[in-house]
């Protein structure tokens, strides 16, 4: 069996120093332009540990920093070569795409979070007792237009980083509000040599919005933008 | 929280989100069980609340074509 790690946009390249999951050697399967990154597996499984996932993630890393990549989903183990060789014939239309789209590009995460130490939301004022139906009532209606406002003020806050960020990058995936707590999370594919300019982007954000703590990931491979998602 | 264990913990979660969930599908059996997923992420669950990729890995979990059921 072998494990897949990454596409590449050389059919073959000197072995790298880094090694696979289990220390297994790595090695380039080549079809036409392209290769495909592979190490043997013994196993059919392999657990998503914290360390595999970060071996798989190194292995992907230290190909990027010479070569245009689409890493492969964690995991991925077809039964021989032959499967894998076939899988690139299949593909090869839709890889050359996904690697031109995302050369000379990496990808940067974000989450944007309420600040800890800021009161998030008011605290749930408590009826007095005594007070009637009516006034609960009242006091059940006016929570909720806060907290719908809230909701939107978030939300607004949430689009005018994106958009600042965006500016900055050649494509962007984002979700606002996943969570309460989660006003954004996003993830920018952007040109190596605008990483700098990304981050000093990010930098003034966080000033400019002393309410929320904005956590900037990355280089990361470009995993939200392989463009070759559904093969089933 | 520190900044730097929150930062730590956001960049385990950001690979976790990527890994698990997005690159290239090529098919063949992804074996990760669904305990496998939820042990990975439930430290940081509590931390983000993050539990959408979680909920999602759950669902692809169960679909027996990409993963296999434990």
């Amino acid at each position: 069996m072998v494990y897949v790690y990454s596409i590449i946009d050389e059919p073959t390249i000197p072995a790298p120093a880094i090694l696979g999951l289990d220390g297994a050697a790595l090695h380039t399967l080549e079809y036409r332009d392209i290769g495909a990154v592979l190490s043997l597996s013994p196993t059919s499984k392999v657990p998503p540990t914290e360390a595999n996932l970060w071996q798989h993630e190194a292995v992907v890393e230290a190909l990027m920093t010479d070569h245009s990549v689409l890493p492969v989903r964690f995991g991925t183990i077809l039964p021989d070569e032959s499967v894998a060789l076939a899988k690139l014939t299949a593909l090869y239309d839709e890889f050359i795409a996904g690697l031109n789209c995302v050369r000379g590009h990496v990808e940067l995460g974000l989450r944007v979070l309420w600040d800890d130490d800021v009161p998030q939301t008011p605290s749930r004022r408590l009826v007095p007792s005594g007070g009637s139906g009516r006034d609960y009532m009242l006091g059940q209606v006016e929570e909720q237009r806060k907290l719908d406002k809230q909701r939107e003020q978030a939300k607004a806050l949430a689009e005018d980083i994106h958009a600042s960020l965006a500016r900055l990058s050649a494509e962007s995936i984002r979700r606002t509000l996943m969570t309460p707590r989660l006003l954004l999370t996003a993830a920018y594919l952007v040109k190596r040599e605008r990483v700098e300019a990304f981050r000093q982007e990010v930098e003034m954000l966080s000033l400019a919005n002393p309410g929320v703590r904005l956590l900037c990931t990355g280089p990361w491979p470009p995993y939200n933008f392989v463009m070759v998602t559904n093969n089933e | 929280m520190s900044q730097l264990m929150r930062e730590k913990q956001v960049t385990l979660l950001d690979l976790l989100d990527r890994v698990l969930d997005k690159g290239v599908l090529l098919g063949g059996d992804i074996t990760i069980s669904v305990a496998d997923v939820d042990l990975i992420y439930v430290g940081l669950k509590v931390l983000l609340s993050s539990v959408e990729t979680v909920e999602r890995m759950r669902t692809a979990a169960q679909t027996p074509v990409q993963v296999e059921e434990r």
